[in-house]
């Protein structure tokens, strides 16, 4: 019973939370520039509900743009100037990621800006880099998008079996902790270790107490190469990467 | 001209050291370590490497049981206790097992204590405190708290050996300090080594050791510490309406106990005396005890046995301040049950914990 009593606080905890992540709905933005024309009508209707679907769970923007060429421009910049000259970005922080492909050259950059820059990090950038290239590589531009929006949801999602798996370590570590003080309860024979209790009070007297210095040793280690961070390099701003596909 | 033919050994190996003229210090051959000259000297002059310790007891005084005491002695067929009491008393039952006592004589002749502490708590304060032994503890089985189960509680004056002694103790401590820095390519662990030579003494008035060998000597040093200031000198008359268990273990046994005792407690009163270093290691301690008295007591006990899925647990209470004790059996079953609900529990909530985390 009490185990039932636990899972329903349980489902309480989680109805209360899940309303609060889907309240906010703002005006949508173009999610879906394709100047490239790598996508038909319908395709591009889907993948842009899809991306409108993910902007409202994830409170971040998702944007997919494909471009002839990139006019001279490095990748970085043609993404970050198409972000933030459109005005793109979601709440206060401006959140939201780019992705960018320029046909002529093959070059493709995905740029994270606001909180898409915390949350997209080396790893996850290739999570989304391993879903999509397979198919940019056979020119299947549409399912390589699909995969790309699904790898953004997988990243933002909550991690369940991840999670559970920490939880149950944790329970195991601190319910184990737990009963077997429960159980140490139980045993109150223990031998003493010394005759403190039997000292006579005050009788305690240093006669003779010398410290004596005897030799040092010295070791040394070398100190780890210090390189901070190298992060975002001069004035740039927004965070992601690129490469050829 | 002072000619050392003394030999001295490194404090970090063993090796035998050589002067060093180059740097006016000891240095070990072996390890290279190098010593200031008067801290090694210091060293061997304060040396107990191979000193034994010395203990020197000596019984006090000898007064014996004679017939107008009254006294008897009986034995127990099935497990061998021996109980003095009162030869007025009829017929009673083994404290320890709870089979008929027989009578096999008197006491006249034999060892009479020296001290008593009277009994402070009765029967009823027994029981009470079995009663809260048994409360709070989850995993005891529920059969073992409902049923009445104790056999029989009784009171029994426990024969000890008290030991008093000056203890003279002299002890050597290995310490260290250490200081940490660092230049632009490395970083420097400093780590100065020390012999701490304390020296001293202190007394030890009434440690008790067990004198029965039907008396676990865990569980009776469990029930410690008796308050020896409400001792007093042995009469007879306290006997009345008590059991007392007769000493099968004489005090030259009981000796190395209290020894054991004293010499741990001679080294941490010690230990506290060695602050400001990073690590501080006993390395040798000698213990020399003077005007060493042993007497005989009798301490009171309230026992009570019980039997359960075939085994025997006994508890003790001691007489004079009521410190309950007894080693309790565990259900399984309610083991893994609690085990079952707070792995649940604390998973379900640390699962609420990292989706609340995850939300922010």
């Amino acid at each position: 019973m009490k185990k039932s009593l636990i899972i329903t606080a349980f489902a309480l905890i989680i109805s209360i939370i899940l309303p609060l992540t889907s309240y906010a709905s703002p005006d949508m933005p173009l999610t879906v520039i394709d100047d490239a024309g790598v996508l038909s009508d319908l395709e591009e209707d889907r993948l842009t509900s899809k991306l409108d679907d993910l902007i409202k769970e994830h409170k971040m923007h998702f944007i997919i743009v494909t471009i002839d060429d990139l006019n001279g421009r490095t990748p970085y910049s043609y993404a970050d100037g198409y972000y933030h000259d459109n005005g793109y970005g979601y709440g206060k922080k401006k959140s939201g990621i780019l992705l960018l492909l320029a046909m002529s050259t093959r070059d493709y950059y995905i740029y994270t800006y606001g909180e898409a820059e915390d949350k997209f990090g080396d790893s996850e950038l290739t999570e989304l880099e391993d879903a999509m290239l397979p198919y940019f590589g056979d020119n299947e531009f549409y399912d390589g998008f699909l995969a790309y929006a699904d790898a953004c949801d997988d990243v933002l999602s909550f991690d369940i079996f991840g999670s559970l798996l920490i939880a149950v370590v944790i329970g195991a570590i601190i319910s184990l902790i737990i009963v077997f003080s429960m159980k140490s309860k139980l045993k109150s024979v223990r031998p003493q270790k010394a005759a403190s209790n039997y000292v006579r009070n005050g009788s305690f007297m240093l006669t003779k107490d010398l410290d004596l210095y005897l030799y040092r040793t010295i070791t040394r280690t070398k100190r780890a190469e210090n390189n901070s961070g190298s992060g975002s390099s001069g004035g740039s701003r927004g965070g992601g990467r690129g490469g050829k596909f | 001209m002072e000619n050392d033919i003394l030999e001295y050994k490194c404090p970090s190996c063993g090796g035998k050291l050589e002067f060093n003229t180059a740097g006016q210090n000891m240095k070990c051959p072996y390890c290279d370590t190098e010593f200031d000259v008067e801290s090694v000297k210091n060293l061997a002059f304060e040396s107990i490497d191979g000193k034994e310790d010395e203990f020197n007891w000596e019984r006090e005084s000898k007064n014996e049981w004679s017939e107008d005491d009254g006294m008897a002695v009986y034995s127990c067929k099935s497990c061998g206790g021996e109980i003095v009491c009162e030869d007025v008393t009829a017929a009673t039952s083994c404290p320890y097992c709870g089979n008929p006592v027989v009578f096999t004589g008197n006491l006249s002749g034999e060892l009479m204590p020296d001290l008593v502490i009277p009994f402070k708590l009765d029967k009823e304060a027994a029981k009470e405190g079995l009663r809260k032994h048994l409360m709070g503890k989850k995993l005891l089985p529920k059969v073992f708290k409902d049923e009445n189960r104790i056999n029989e509680v009784k009171g029994i004056y426990a024969p000890f050996w008290l030991f008093d002694a000056d203890a003279d103790a002299k002890i050597r401590y290995h310490a260290t300090r250490t200081r940490v820095w660092s230049d632009s390519s490395y970083n420097y662990t400093e780590t100065s080594h020390y012999a701490l030579i304390r020296e001293g003494n202190l007394s030890f008035d009434n440690v008790p050791v067990d004198g029965s060998r039907k008396l676990d000597d865990a569980l009776m040093e469990s029930i410690e510490p008796y308050n020896f200031a409400e001792a007093v000198d042995f009469k007879t008359a306290y006997l009345s309406g008590f059991l007392a268990d007769k000493y099968d273990v004489t005090s030259e046994q009981s000796q190395p106990r209290a020894n054991e005792r004293i010499k741990r407690s001679t080294e941490n009163a010690f230990m506290s005396t060695t602050l400001g270093y990073a690590t501080v290691v006993p390395e040798r301690s000698y213990v020399k005890t003077a005007s060493g008295r042993i007497r005989y007591a009798l301490l009171p006990v309230w026992l009570m046995t019980t039997e359960w899925n075939g085994k025997n647990y006994t508890f003790a209470m001691n007489g004079q301040t009521g410190k309950f004790v007894g080693d309790l059996p565990m259900d399984k079953n309610a083991f893994f049950k609690y085990l079952g609900l707070w792995l649940a529990g604390i998973t379900a909530a640390a699962m609420a914990l990292l989706y609340l985390l995850w939300l922010i």
